[in-house]
């Protein structure tokens, strides 16, 4: 499945990248050209009459986010604190587990395709890859320690955004989607749970299985000082066929933007992250005993939190129509309904192009 | 010849083990490879068109030989723009003036004697005294905007307001005016 997304990745690279090679005329040629001669001239390539300022935009983006370590409430814990050590050694409790994930890292390969109708309104499609990796330590023979993965396709998305501004407001914009129950939630694998393959927990799912509404309204200044806000939130709907949904998110961010030069900018920004826990429960994570969870995240209640992250990114427009965007990210503080694993840091960088 | 090698760089690629994260980089190559060829012909057409304004422009601190005189055109564009710009004005075609073409930089305006203006500002207008303030579009902008470029049955125009450059100490041609649609 991973070579022939890529394969796409790649092929969609060369078309839509190299699609422009062959149009090109010299400045000479245009520098030779009187106010009459530039009066006749289409603002379309001769050859193609196709529109220079296109309403396609093509988006890549390769984003990163590791957890490693545990929170509870804002209380950082050990291993040794979330692990139980076993019956007759330690009291079992909601607290501790016999299995404890310790490092999660997921990575998403995001293909988006906007559509500008207008001066206002803009039309996107996203198709998320997704790639999860945990290891996990247990008091169970013969897991140890072990390792779990999953990938594949993730939840689609599909989004609007109506744009309006004017020169003492600034820009506003609203924007509005749904989110396909496209992504697995019934991705398995081996855990200590039982012999053979079981299904996996609620952060090894590839989607969410219930039809999402992501929202965000932002503002951007317009003067001599770059700065937005804006405020979004993930609205997530019914139930999905294994019973639970995931928890809404809310955020509110700002940014504060410098310009570097004409075409290079950099930006720091600072979020407020809400979430919600899990509602419902998917009961086949669950084991008989009188604390029925295995591990922290088998426990619905064990989701959400708040958080404050602090970012820095670069922003890089190498060609009228393409820009490069580099973006590293840690939160500063959280709270998370725990024992939790604790967000390390996040990335991504995306490579967009109109054509 | 540059697809197929492109194409056979691309299969190489998916071979190897770590094949996604080359497929990232070679993303990054194939839009770097291509930024060069990335100017539009519109974005060409505006280049050219302001060249040309400069021949219908006179400012104040030119000599009466306009052969002394240099242009500072500003441009708030892609440094593959401005280098169109500076190989176009170093067309012989233009040699009575000396232009020198540069990256439009927000904190030193006032050294620029026209300005091309590609983004949304509200900034103090004060500083920007006797600068011919150019916009890409009627969707942008700009206080003292002088001349606006619009699109008109898939052609390049431009209007120019006259309030605007009757309050500036610049002397339009009237046969650039007459090209011009008007703004009262």
């Amino acid at each position: 499945m991973l070579k022939y997304t890529s394969l796409f990745i790649g092929v969609s690279c060369i078309a839509v990248f190299c699609s422009k090679c062959l149009a090109q005329s010299t400045p000479s040629e245009f520098a030779e050209m009187n106010f009459q001669e530039l009066f006749e001239q289409s603002i379309y390539e001769v050859d193609t009459e196709r529109t220079q300022i296109s309403p396609w935009l093509f988006v890549y983006q390769l984003k990163s986010v590791k957890f490693e370590g545990y929170l509870d409430g804002d209380k950082s814990l050990s291993y040794d604190d979330v692990l139980w050590s076993g019956p007759g050694k330690e009291d079992r409790t909601t607290k501790n587990f016999p299995v404890v994930p310790t490092t999660i890292y997921q990575q998403a390969h995001i293909i988006s395709l906007g559509y500008k109708f207008n001066s206002s309104w803009k039309g996107q499609i996203s198709i998320p890859y997704l790639k999860q990796k945990t290891d996990h330590i247990s008091i169970v023979s013969n897991y140890d320690f072990f390792v779990i993965e999953t990938e594949g396709m993730g939840d689609i998305g599909v989004s609007t955004s109506y744009k309006w501004s004017n020169p003492s407001t600034g820009i506003w914009r609203f924007s509005f989607g749904v989110s396909l129950p496209t992504g697995s939630i019934d991705e398995v694998g081996d855990t200590p749970r039982a012999p053979g393959d079981q299904e996996l927990p609620y952060t090894m799912q590839l989607g969410s299985g219930t039809y999402d509404f992501p929202i965000e309204l932002s503002y951007k200044n317009i003067g001599l000082h770059d700065f937005n806000v804006s405020f979004s939130a993930n609205i997530r709907t019914g139930h999905n066929s294994r019973n639970y949904r995931l928890g809404n998110n809310f955020s509110l961010n700002g940014r504060y933007q410098i310009e570097l030069s004409p075409t290079l900018r950099t930006y720091a920004e600072l979020g407020l992250v809400y979430s919600n826990d899990i509602h419902g429960q998917d009961d086949s994570l669950l084991v008989s005993a009188p604390i029925p969870y295995p591990a922290s995240i088998t426990n619905p209640k064990l989701f959400g939190g708040k958080k404050i992250d602090a970012g820095l990114g670069l922003s890089w427009k190498f060609a009228e129509d393409s820009q490069l965007n580099i973006e590293i990210g840690k939160p500063i503080y959280q709270n998370l309904n725990g024992p939790q694993p604790k967000e390390q840091w996040r990335n991504s960088i995306s490579i967009s192009k109109v054509f | 010849m540059q697809s197929y090698n492109l194409a056979k760089l691309a299969c190489r690629l998916f071979e190897t083990n770590s094949r996604r994260y080359l497929v990232a980089l070679f993303c990054l190559f194939c839009v770097v490879s291509n930024a060069s060829a990335a100017i539009s012909k519109e974005n060409k057409l505006k280049a050219a068109y302001l060249l040309n304004f400069t021949k219908f422009i006179k400012w104040p601190t030119e000599g009466e030989k306009e052969s002394l005189s240099s242009i500072r055109i500003c441009a708030e564009e892609s440094a593959e723009f401005i280098a169109f710009l500076s190989e176009m004005a170093d067309n012989p075609i233009f040699k009575n003036r000396e232009y020198e073409v540069k990256s439009l930089m927000w904190g030193t305006p006032s050294g620029c004697d026209l300005m091309y203006v590609t983004s949304m500002k509200n900034i103090d207008a004060v500083d920007l005294q006797n600068i011919v303030i150019v916009v890409n579009s009627r969707e942008t902008y700009f206080p003292g905007t002088a001349i606006v470029f619009y699109e008109d049955n898939k052609k390049l125009r431009f209007e120019i307001d006259l309030q605007c450059i009757n309050s500036l100490e610049v002397n339009f041609s009237s046969e650039l005016l007459k090209l011009a649609k008007i703004r009262k």
